[in-house]
């Protein structure tokens, strides 16, 4: 069982500005350590928010109170050349804050680090809607681009190996809601197979997680030969045959709801749909909203735990 | 009338240059321009989204055939006196803290093709910038998107303010927001995609005009 909090719940619930946990190592590690012992997950998650490597690159990222930044001016795709990810943005929090996790929690958990797949980086960086229109019109233009970006989460990926924490390459933008299966081939596909396999080599297991609608590129994602999949919507039979770990199960706007009959009935459902319990971590299918009322975050839990 | 057609099936086949000269060719022969939108760059968009809806299209596909057919507007829309706002008035804008756009801009393109007069307010939208604009456009719906789940809060937030003073329907929509989240923070509404989502629009528009 797993909670998957990010930096934004984990502050939220401890009554933490959002910014100053998202900023500051320490705090972001507190807070995050917190939640994992109160929800009891059997795996830690060390993730702030979407717009870290975009940040990094050069994107001006917009803090609202009580909601995690967002892109508010992407850069020109020649902007995007490979950062350090020691020095660059809040990456070198994100790989303290890992480190900390993992010193603390890393023997009786597994961590994963979260970072954005080179279609999503591409996507926040350089804006979703003139990256599409380039590979419309410009496929040179739109390969370059996330060429680019593949570079810049091949480095970010190596800092994460390195911290001792298993890379999550959370890519939302590369969901068959978005894409249909040729695009994500040629547009998604092949910067995360090259992420899987650069991470594979660093002697890491590799996890993708994509949002959305996943049946329309489902077959084509499982060829990037990823060892966890955490998937929003998807056919978890054809999912479970290609071996890999799965993680979801639960649908996350649940968590914002407050009928404990409904819970139940979901998470009876969700586990009932399981078709390998051996190899399914079962989770929300994305991350807790920043809102979510912690009593309900630890009901599923008690919940799943007992049906289970 | 087969230009009509042609046009509709360019727009459908996400040919920009073909669109153009077709809509040059129904100027040029004297053609109704305003049936060159409605029956065919509309036309065409319409079986986009129906397109989109059973996921043979998608948002690349949809993208394409949105600038093809701004590409024939540009041409035709000059000969027309006025083609919006015959089917209603809807203001549209991203849920304050969020910047995430493609979604509401697909809206919109839907909207717009269907006739109705959209008036965009962008991304991280509040509620008081929504409620002075539906009051100002007399719009009879708002259309509220968010891509994440961290702004589903801000969008029960914004819901909820927006019913109490505001007469405009209120739709929500976006990857996260389910129909039993839109009935439960007191939408008007939901669809899963932009096809349905004008079909919802315009029987709101309706709804809401008796």
């Amino acid at each position: 069982m797993a909670s998957i909090v990010g930096g934004d719940h984990a502050a939220s619930r401890a009554g933490i500005d959002l910014r100053a946990a998202m900023s500051d190592a320490g705090v972001l590690a507190d807070v995050l350590i917190a939640a994992l012992d109160d929800y009891g997950s059997d795996l830690a998650l060390v993730f702030s928010d979407v717009t870290v490597e975009a940040e990094a690159l050069g994107a001006e990222v917009a803090w609202a109170s009580g909601t995690p930044p967002r892109v508010k001016r992407e850069i020109a795709p020649d902007r995007m050349v490979v950062p350090d990810p020691e020095k660059a943005g809040r990456m070198p929090v994100i790989l303290d804050a890992a480190r900390r996790v993992i010193l603390a929690r890393g023997d009786t958990v597994p961590v994963l680090v979260s970072l954005k797949g080179p279609f999503s980086l591409a996507a926040l960086a350089t804006g979703l809607e003139g990256l599409l229109t380039d590979a419309l019109a410009d496929p040179a233009r739109a390969h370059d681009t996330l060429s680019r970006a593949a570079d810049c989460q091949s480095s970010y990926a190596r800092a994460i190996v390195a911290t001792g924490g298993i890379p999550l390459i959370g890519d939302p933008f590369a969901s068959g809601s978005v894409l249909g299966p040729d695009h994500f081939d040629a547009l998604a596909r092949p910067g995360l197979s090259r992420l899987v396999e650069e991470i594979h080599d660093l002697r890491s297991p590799a996890a993708i997680h994509v949002c959305g609608d996943t049946s329309p590129i489902l077959a084509s994602l499982l060829t990037t030969g990823a060892d966890l999949y955490h998937l929003e919507w998807a056919d978890l039979e054809v999912a479970a045959a290609s071996g890999a770990i799965l993680m979801g199960g639960l649908p996350t706007e649940l968590l914002l709801g407050t009928g404990e009959e409904e819970l139940e009935a979901a998470v009876a459902e969700g586990l009932d749909a399981i078709p390998n319990r051996d190899r399914f971590i079962f989770a929300p299918v994305c991350d807790v909203p920043t809102n979510a009322c912690p009593e309900r975050v630890r009901a599923f839990m008690r919940t799943a735990r007992r049906l289970a | 009338m087969e230009l009509l057609e042609s046009l509709s099936h360019a727009v459908v086949g996400l040919c920009r240059e073909e669109v153009v000269r077709l809509a040059e060719q129904v100027i040029a022969e004297g053609l109704p321009a305003d049936r060159a939108i409605t029956e065919g760059l509309a036309g065409g968009m319409r079986i986009v989204g129906e397109k989109f809806t059973a996921k043979e299209y998608f948002v690349p596909e949809v993208l394409a055939a949105g600038r093809a057919l701004y590409a024939g507007m540009d041409v035709l829309a000059p000969h027309v006196e006025r083609v919006e706002g015959l089917r209603g008035t809807v203001v549209v804008g991203v849920v304050a803290g969020d910047y995430h756009d493609i979604g509401k801009n697909i809206v919109k393109l839907m909207l717009s093709a269907a006739g109705v007069r959209v008036i965009d307010l962008g991304k991280n939208v509040s509620v008081d910038r929504l409620r002075a604009a539906a009051e100002e456009e007399e719009a009879d719906v708002i259309g509220l998107s968010t891509l994440m789940t961290t702004t589903l809060c801000t969008m029960a937030d914004q819901v909820d303010q927006l019913k109490q003073t505001c007469s405009a329907g209120v739709l929500v929509g976006g990857a996260p927001v389910t129909e039993s989240f839109a009935r439960d923070i007191g939408a008007d509404g939901t669809a899963s995609d932009a096809g349905t989502a004008v079909e919802l629009f315009l029987r709101t528009v309706d709804r809401i005009r008796t």
